[in-house]
């Protein structure tokens, strides 16, 4: 059992649903993150700081 | 401790026991509590407080000494800059409530690069300074927990998404549900009242229509009540809240939602009469003198920019939601900082809410003004709304300490039209009666006529409270 120590009541359906939301939004984050910084790659040889997520991570 | 004046908590203070606000003195205050002592360091240390001062996301502040403390259980003591006219989320038009929301998101990306994270995410915890908004709760950030889902979740989706929503897709007016549940829209509410059509957009499926689901189905008591184990990859967090900021960003009112507020700019002045009235209420403004002016019923703002000319801050009042909207976007275009628009209806102004009636302080007890500007107003209450116009009279004497005041009269185009379907009570409704009316609470400084018209301007100063 692991407990979320929150001052607000992040609510146990939210939680539920937000890892559901997140696990689903997460497929294509991954894809969006990989084409961007591959587009950055072959625009400037150093990569450039702008992309908006960090670097893409593995997709789980 | 003798001889230091005492410390009063602020009343909205008290649901975080990390800390909380008082004046001492008349000076705000922050006092960061022990217990969130590491916390604290590691906003500092993280480089996260001074990252969001320099992108002017957080309002900023100054250490104060540890004596200050108006408990005892301090490790800090901060004295935050004010802010000079506090304003709630019910108060504010679409734009002005999507900003919000989304520098909030800003504020926890920002976080998240520095190992931070929100706890919370409250509507109340932005306020608009120089005409954008800014956080002003500096204890809102904690070291951020691998794996840890991101807990502000349904408080964001409830002070922000919900309202959003409901006034993109249902009514520009839903805003004002806010007023009703200061902890948020109750997203099952949200669901019930959005249109059919929104499941099928991802982001309000998601956010408001199946999280409202899951909440039902974890309610208390159930079986399900409790999930045993939440966890969250950085990269899943990261996805919901790039999610999150699409879902808002994508949100707009409708084009005639906008539109609206052009009905009201129909008056029955001549151009003549609009420059002449123009030239009289800048004189006025600057003969008045004082720093801030409240232009009540300021639609989008015509007069609200002559106060700006003449030195003032402004804030600018009106009842309708679209015309506040018009007013707020025209602002942020033009990069104005000195004019806040602000909904609000004088007939029956924000309340005071929350715990014992204290928490957020009703429109009243919040005026400030140095100079009311009431301009194609008076007719509208006296009127439209059948309030006496010494009752006027008495709540302008209560916003501030000069007026500068328009009497429209029965014969004008404009209160014929608030006549045309209802029968004139009001007898009283006359340049003398309303003399009489306003004499019990100002005197006259100056009056003149608005050439090519028979509206007349009053500038008087306040008498009795």
């Amino acid at each position: 059992m692991r407990l979320v120590f929150a001052y607000i009541d992040p609510g146990a359906g939210s939680l539920v649903i937000q890892a559901i939301i997140a696990g689903l939004v997460s497929i294509p984050f991954f894809f969006r993150n990989a084409i961007r910084s591959t587009i950055a790659r072959f625009r400037r040889a150093p990569q450039p700081e702008e992309t908006k997520g960090p670097t893409p991570p593995e997709p789980e | 401790m003798s001889d230091r004046p005492a410390a009063d908590r602020e009343p909205g203070s008290y649901r975080d026991p990390s800390g909380f606000v008082f004046r001492r003195d008349g000076v705000l205050y922050r006092q960061v509590n022990q217990t969130f002592a590491d916390d604290w360091s590691a906003f500092e240390s993280s480089g996260l407080h001074a990252a969001l001062l320099s992108k002017a996301l957080l309002i900023a502040d100054e250490p104060a000494a540890l004596d200050v403390a108006a408990e005892p259980g301090a490790v800090a003591v901060i004295r935050p800059k004010e802010i000079g006219f506090i304003s709630y989320p019910f108060e504010w038009s679409f734009s002005q409530l999507k900003d919000a929301a989304l520098l909030t998101l800003q504020a926890q990306a920002l976080a998240a690069e520095h190992g931070m994270t929100l706890r919370d995410a409250s509507a109340y915890n932005v306020q608009f300074q120089r005409g954008r908004p800014i956080l002003i709760d500096t204890l809102s950030f904690e070291r951020a927990r691998p794996d840890e889902p991101w807990k502000p979740y349904r408080q964001f989706c409830e002070h922000f998404l919900a309202p959003l929503a409901l006034m993109a897709h249902r009514d520009g007016r839903l805003g004002l549900l806010l007023r009703d549940f200061i902890d948020g829209v109750p997203l099952d509410l949200a669901s019930e009242l959005l249109p059919r059509g929104t499941r099928w957009s991802p982001g309000l499926a998601a956010h408001v229509h199946l999280h409202a689901r899951a909440q039902r189905q974890h309610a208390d008591g159930g079986r399900e009540a409790a999930p045993k184990s939440v966890t969250m990859s950085q990269t899943r967090r990261l996805a919901l809240l790039d999610h999150l900021r699409r879902t808002v960003e994508g949100l707009r009112l409708p084009a005639r939602g906008t539109e609206w507020a052009d009905y009201a700019d129909q008056t029955s002045y001549s151009a003549a009469a609009t420059a002449s009235k123009e030239t009289i209420v800048r004189d006025m403004l600057i003969a008045a003198g004082g720093k801030v002016a409240w232009d009540v019923g300021a639609n989008t703002g015509r007069y609200s920019a002559i106060a700006v000319g003449a030195g003032y801050d402004v804030i600018a009042l009106d009842i309708d939601w679209a015309a506040v909207e018009r007013h707020y976007l025209a602002l942020r275009e033009a990069g104005e900082q000195r004019i806040m628009p602000l909904l609000a209806d004088l007939a029956d102004p924000s309340p005071a809410i929350g715990w014992a009636n204290r928490e957020r302080a009703s429109l009243l007890e919040r005026a400030t003004a140095d100079v009311v500007v009431a301009l194609a107003l008076v007719h509208h209450l006296a009127i439209g709304r059948n309030v006496p116009l010494g009752m006027v009279s008495e709540l302008l004497a209560r916003l501030g300490r000069s007026l500068i005041v328009e009497f429209v009269p029965k014969l004008d185009p404009m209160v014929q039209r608030l006549l045309a379907t209802r029968e004139d009570i009001f007898p009283d409704y006359s340049l003398e009666g309303f003399r009489a009316a306003f004499m019990r609470h100002f005197r006259v400084i100056e009056e003149t006529v608005v050439d090519d018209s028979r509206r007349v301007l009053f500038r008087m100063e306040r008498t009795a409270p």
